[in-house]
């Protein structure tokens, strides 16, 4: 059994703590955090909390850091991590910027330690139905890959996904998780084009953003951060051969609707897709499983999620080197 | 009372749409669908033996014999300009199937010649007649959203037959098919007019060996800043269960709207064609089409979607081919 301390024990390490315990295998056993209150709550859940990375890291010797953190804290203590011979998960994204994820996966290899990267459409049943049919040739050579991710923006509590310098805005933060999965579908990039809204006054933050691949596939990508705007995703991947589509609205399996006007679409599955990846991590590191996403391939999202943001803020279009 | 009836000519069925504008106008008591011209002597006559009308494969000697109300053009793109000015030249009405030309140049000839003749030249535009968009319009000029910031729009379909593939007659492939109907409703929704546009433009991406574009990804950029992007790829394979889509995801800032156009829909699994298909129930929107055409011609005028719409909508295709020539944005107008 490893054992594993959090970096951050804000709202991701909560949902993780609770995935770890639904996923039945090594559960956290240390925190780190600035925050006193967070640390106490740590304690109260039976964790030992410490008040910084670097202190975790030296007097509990965790075999893995889970790095929580906000995104722009993510480097340090990746590197941090690695170079204290721990393994190292992280949210997603890696880091915001390209050659400094590059070095954080250089570091992970050199030092023979795992870097395993929380880009959870791997993980969520439907995409990975989706991959497998494509990966089994059902849509022939790929043409065209369309992506939709609309959710509620997150809330002011959490004040850095406010700050773009911080968090990245909508397309580091969340188009990166279909940037990721088309990279995964379609290799490697080679151009990017995009627009993006950011509406102070409403909160609306919206991207719209192609990406075209060395293959000569393209594709399509639309993130929205919004007030009550719900959560909704859309994939679709269209080859020479045939099509493929998966759609979060399309037949619920529950639709619960209250009387005040509130609806809500479910489709329940008996292990959460954080779940799954925190049970994969795991088999990673405990039983030495092939990793089903590399440190490499998280740092090319980045690139891309990079050159996306760069094109919406240049108007220009943005050629990725990888 | 048959002498009081409007004398209609349809000017070629190289366009499939031509069949249904035909049985829209067939369905009207104040409409006799009387001529057929069309270069396919078995295809014409064919359709015209169906429709109880005379045959003929040249269109000016048709209308100078029939001397018609109005004329429904549904040739080749590349033929739009002489059966327009065809049209023109007789003084007859013209309803003129979409992209309006496959050239900006053919555009401004028919609108100039239309003009001199004092005739209406209309472009067929169905979607701005479907209910879903027509309400889409309603809602965002209202303000129900707020201000309109942008628009993910798909206008996906499966991939023609015949002359559609032959870039002499058609101007090119999916990007000039499918561009125009979303960037028509869009000018039409905004009141405003593109300003940059850039694309990603795919050839022989989805069918092998096709020798033209079959897969686009328009990003638009409007007066004001409004921004858009438009999927115009014939990226929906002979399985799918129906022939595309029409959609259009708008932002403003104060909410949102989804609109799929063709939602409408039943489900229908056949398992004699081994595939499932989705069933329309929403209106006919070319029907709707026909009757704002007639009703326009009774009256007099204006064209119900005027010439400049058409060529408005054809510069955002055209400049998606250049900026995809170029891999950089284009500056409208061309």
């Amino acid at each position: 059994m490893a054992t594993i301390g959090f970096a951050g024990y804000g709202f991701m390490a909560r949902v993780r703590r609770d995935a770890y315990a639904a996923a039945g295998g090594s559960r956290p056993s240390f925190a780190a955090d600035t925050d006193p209150a967070r640390r106490a709550e740590a304690e109260a859940a039976g964790m030992k909390a410490f008040a910084s990375i670097e202190e975790m890291l030296e007097r509990a010797r965790p075999d893995v850091v889970d790095v929580c953190l906000p995104t722009h804290l993510h480097a340090p203590a990746v590197r941090a991590s690695l170079e204290a011979g721990a393994h190292v998960f992280c949210e997603k994204p890696l880091c915001a910027d390209p050659a400094e994820a590059r070095a954080l996966a250089a570091l992970a290899a050199s030092r023979g330690r795992l870097l395993l990267v929380g880009h959870i459409l791997r993980f969520f049943p439907d995409y990975r139905t989706l991959l497998n049919s494509y990966r089994n040739g059902d849509v022939g050579s790929p043409g065209v890959a369309r992506a939709r991710r609309l959710t509620n923006r997150p809330p002011d509590s959490r004040p850095w996904y406010c700050d773009d310098a911080l968090c990245g805005g909508v397309i580091l933060d969340l188009m990166i998780h279909d940037i990721d999965f088309a990279l995964l579908a379609l290799g490697a990039p080679e151009r990017a084009f995009a627009r993006r809204a950011c509406d102070p006054a409403s909160g609306l933050d919206f991207a719209l953003a192609t990406l075209r691949f060395k293959s000569g596939a393209m594709a399509h990508f639309e993130a929205c951060w919004a007030a009550n705007i719900g959560f909704r995703y859309e994939f679709e991947l269209a080859g020479d051969r045939g099509l493929l589509h998966i759609d979060s609205a399309s037949k619920p399996a529950l639709k619960t609707s209250l009387y005040d006007g509130c609806s809500r679409l479910e489709n329940p599955t008996t292990k959460s897709p954080m779940a799954l990846q925190l049970e994969h991590f795991l088999d990673c590191v405990e039983n030495g499983a092939e990793p089903l996403i590399n440190a490499d391939e998280a740092a090319l999202a980045v690139a891309a999620a990079d050159a996306i943001a760069r094109s919406a803020r240049e108007g220009k279009v943005v050629v990725i080197e990888t | 009372m048959s002498s009081l009836k409007l004398k209609a000519v349809m000017a070629s069925f190289a366009h499939p749409h031509a069949n249904s504008y035909a049985n829209c106008l067939a369905r009207r008591e104040d409409v006799s669908v009387c001529g057929v011209y069309d270069d396919d002597a078995q295809r014409g006559s064919a359709a015209a033996e169906k429709l109880g009308a005379a045959y003929d494969d040249n269109l000016p000697e048709l209308l100078d014999r029939l001397k018609p109300d109005f004329a429904v053009i549904c040739s080749e793109n590349a033929a739009h300009r002489r059966d327009a000015e065809a049209c023109a030249a007789a003084g007859v009405h013209a309803l003129c199937e979409k992209p309006i030309a496959h050239t900006l140049a053919d555009a401004r000839a028919m609108m100039s010649a239309f003009e001199r003749a004092g005739r209406i030249l209309s472009i067929a535009f169905p979607v701005r007649y479907s209910p879903p968009v027509a309400r889409l319009r309603e809602k965002i000029m209202a303000g129900e959203i707020g201000r309109p910031i942008a628009a993910s729009c798909t206008n996906h379909g499966r991939m023609p037959p015949g002359w559609f593939l032959d870039a002499a007659q058609s101007g090119g492939g999916a990007v000039i098919d499918h561009t125009v109907h979303v960037a028509d409703v869009l000018r039409w929704i905004l009141a405003a007019d593109a300003v940059e546009v850039f694309a990603e433009v795919g050839n022989s991406l989805l069918h092998s060996g096709l020798g033209l574009d079959d897969a686009g990804l328009l990003s638009v950029k409007f007066e004001g800043g409004f921004f858009a992007t438009i999927d115009t790829s014939w990226s929906r394979p002979k399985s799918f269960p129906t022939w595309g889509d029409v959609t259009i995801n708008i932002f403003g800032d104060a909410g949102a709207i989804e609109l799929d156009a063709f939602a409408q829909n039943a489900l229908c699994c056949d398992d004699r064609a081994g595939m499932a298909v989705w069933k329309g129930w929403g209106d006919n929107m070319d029907a709707l089409l026909i009757d704002d055409f007639v009703r326009a011609v009774l009256a007099g005028g204006p064209a119900p979607v005027p010439a400049i719409d058409g060529l408005k909508a054809l510069e955002i295709a055209l400049a998606a081919y250049e900026s995809a020539r170029r891999v950089a944005p284009v500056s409208l107008p061309l």
